[in-house]
């Protein structure tokens, strides 16, 4: 009886997920083995030749590699933000509030919205960088050209950091809320620091929660597209790809007429795994007890 | 008796009513129309008009518009595979070129054209995306391929109009010494920075050259010495001084508002530039417009044109192909490309229509076209893999100072060789 109930409870959830999910991410795999632009009902049978392609694309590797960087040296600075505010936040700070508030802000602004003030800051001449560095009469780094085709992926980084620290930030202040405060004041009449109350209680305690973050921002990382597309523009230079972005280039008709919907679909198929894998690794890597409190 | 012969009467007025009724079912036909524009864009508000002075001239033709904007195409790639029926569509020619028509889902529409609609288009229009003569898009909106620039800004500089390539760096020369920049580029496009090489190069070696160059299968066709004057030469509008060191950094549209502010001469772009930039210019800005000058030696003319046209397309399976077709000879009669000028402030193909005063130097070099090659020399049309992934991100590297003129060259033989060999 208690078998056939949770069949019954589990199988509208089962179903629509298969339906909804499993179905077309069959489907998606299936595609991938065509070459087919989507439009007729012309496709060629090509195995894993799309694969095959695709391990000698030198552009679907540069846009491996930004992931790579957007993922780790993004990820290194989001994170060090993150844990650095939650543990001002923590600390006993006046306005806690309001600082938290307007960390997370940038989360709830439209991203072509942000990345319009973003390449506002860095436009050539006009731009409120340039014009700040010429204030401070720092003349030679003025000059630089912040969204020329070599310095533009670092700059869209910066703005990348600035709006995913406050979500992360969030997300884990969350978590060292749920610490017991009465923790904190026990290491504090021993003596501990705000840095030793950070590392040796908070982390800790809030494990589950930050490898919650880290498949987030893993997951993240991986499927990018939005925030450097619209930093980049319709035209988006190849220094800003990402595969999800490469994907929608070769799939879907920018400029360039390329409707090449089943190496897109490969590259889309590539993105799961690689999730798959990140989401695998996270949580081998940073296994530990579970600390209950 | 009376009774029954009244009942017959009726009968048969009854069948003829619906005789009637049935013949309009047959010919009433609504065309469902897929738009590259948004609704309140005036090119719409243009097509609005065409389409309903259509349907008072022809009653039984009503359209159904969807506004999809400028994924249109893509959109249509959803509609065909759910089986949504579309009659006609518009977009970019060369995004037309390179996938419902080389999917060969255009209806070929060589046999429903008039004489008179064939024979109204300016030089080259109607043919340049023709298949072996046969007709499968309709250019209705023509943007030519010119330096773009401030008449009133040439004239406070002291510069002239430029005939040969030489003349144009010498422009730059004497546009630097007033203290404004010559030409801006956008750092992030591409396929504008692209015809500084797709001119050249067709200056050189005539129109169609860069299509050329890469058809041949060995990658030799790139070795020519004229390639590598090409990519010099775009290399040389730098060392001139013809356009400033920031420039790299604008990214689009922030290099082309230099000219609305006074610090920029022009661009080398397409017809659409006015346009984009009115609501920054005022009406009262001098616009003019030259072609790319001839080079020394050159087999292209200078009056050798790239344009970008927009076009419709009727859909194969299409329901009613010939009324979509007779609305397309209507789209190119006098009525409709002077609404289409007035409204949308374009350019368009027929002959003897005015267009907009901005774009008369458009019109001009539409009119005395020797030959026409799609926007960048047609390589995007042709071969839009190749020129996405490689041509146009190799050659922005190298006109932006990343890589050499020789590199360039060099990496466009090997990868060309690549693409063949993959595509045998």
């Amino acid at each position: 009886m208690r078998r056939r109930m949770i069949v019954a409870f589990l199988a509208p959830a089962v179903g629509l997920y298969t339906v909804f999910l499993v179905a077309p991410a069959i489907q998606a795999f299936y595609l991938s083995l065509f070459q087919t632009s989507g439009f007729g009902d012309q496709t060629v049978w090509l195995g894993l030749g799309n694969y095959v392609k695709l391990w000698s694309d030198t552009v679907f590797w540069r846009s491996l590699y930004n992931m790579a960087i957007i993922m780790f040296v993004g990820g290194v600075f989001i994170f060090g933000l993150a844990f650095v505010f939650t543990m001002l936040l923590n600390s006993g700070m006046w306005g806690k509030k309001l600082f938290r508030a307007l960390i997370f802000m940038p989360n709830i602004i439209a991203v072509v919205a942000i990345t319009t003030f973003w390449s506002f800051v860095f436009m050539p001449r006009y731009g409120l960088l340039t014009s700040f560095l010429k204030e401070l009469g720092l003349a030679s780094l003025a000059t630089t050209a912040w969204t020329a085709p070599q310095n533009v992926f670092f700059s869209m980084l910066v703005g990348l950091v600035w709006i995913s620290t406050g979500f992360f930030t969030i997300l884990i202040l969350a978590g060292a809320d749920k610490i017991p405060t009465d923790m904190f004041e026990a290491a504090r009449l021993e003596g501990a620091s705000n840095l030793q109350i950070f590392t040796q209680i908070t982390i800790p305690m809030m494990w589950d929660v930050i490898i919650i973050t880290l498949v987030l921002w893993a997951t993240q990382a991986i499927k990018m597209v939005e925030f450097p597309y619209a930093f980049g523009g319709p035209n988006i230079d190849q220094n800003l790809y990402t595969p999800g972005i490469y994907l929608y280039i070769m799939g879907f008709g920018q400029r360039e007429p390329v409707y090449a919907l089943g190496y897109a679909t490969a590259i889309g198929v590539v993105l799961f795994v690689l999730t798959v894998l990140a989401i695998v690794a996270i949580r081998i890597l940073l296994r530990r007890d579970r600390v209950e409190f | 008796m009376p009774q029954k012969s009244s009942r017959s009467r009726l009968a048969a007025l009854a069948v003829c009513a619906g005789a009637v009724v049935g013949a309009n079912q047959v010919h009433a036909s609504e065309l469902v129309f897929w738009s590259v524009w948004n609704e309140p864009e005036p090119q719409a508000v243009a097509l609005r008009k065409i389409m309903s002075a259509y349907s008072q001239k022809h009653p039984e033709t009503s359209f159904k518009v969807v506004w999809n904007g400028r994924q249109n195409q893509t959109k249509l790639r959803g509609a065909l595979q759910a089986g949504i029926p579309v009659d006609l569509m518009d977009a970019d020619a060369d995004q037309l070129a390179g996938g419902l028509q080389m999917d060969g889902l255009g209806y070929d529409l060589t046999g429903e054209l008039t004489g008179e609609t064939k024979s109204a288009f300016l030089p080259g229009v109607l043919d340049l995306y023709a298949v072996k003569g046969h007709y499968i898009q309709f250019p209705y909106i023509y943007n030519t391929v010119n330096f773009w620039y401030n008449k009133d800004l040439l004239k406070k500089v002291g510069g002239s109009v430029p005939a040969t390539f030489d003349e144009l760096l010498s422009l730059c020369r004497t546009t630097r010494k007033a203290g404004k920049d010559a030409l801006v580029i956008e750092g992030n496009v591409g396929f504008y920075n692209v015809l500084y090489f797709s001119n050249y190069l067709e200056r050189l070696k005539g129109s169609g050259a860069v299509v050329k160059a890469f058809e041949d299968k060995s990658g030799a066709g790139w070795s020519d010495p004229a390639v590598l004057a090409a990519a010099k030469a775009s290399r040389a509008v730098w060392d001139a001084g013809c356009i400033a060191a920031d420039a790299p950094g604008f990214q689009y549209p922030a290099g082309q508002q230099t000219i609305a502010q006074g610090d920029t001469l022009g661009e080398l772009v397409a017809s659409w530039l006015p346009t984009e930039l009115s609501e920054s210019t005022g009406k009262d800005f001098s616009w003019g417009a030259f072609n790319f000058p001839a080079v020394a030696d050159g087999k292209g003319k200078a009056t050798d044109l790239e344009v970008g046209l927009l076009s419709f397309m009727v859909l194969k399976n299409s329901a009613h192909p010939k009324e979509a077709a007779s609305f397309l000879n209507d789209v190119i009669g006098e009525d409709s490309q002077k609404i289409l000028v007035a409204e949308g402030g374009v350019g368009v193909p027929r002959r003897g229509v005015a267009w907009p005063a901005a774009l008369a130097d458009g019109q001009t070099a539409a009119a005395n076209a020797t030959a026409l090659s799609p926007f960048g020399g047609g390589l995007t049309t042709a071969y839009p893999e190749f020129t996405s992934n490689v041509l146009h991100p190799e050659f922005n590297k190298m006109f932006l100072g990343k890589t050499t003129p020789e590199e360039f060259v060099s990496t466009l033989v090997a990868k060309t060789k690549e693409y063949w060999d993959s595509h045998k």
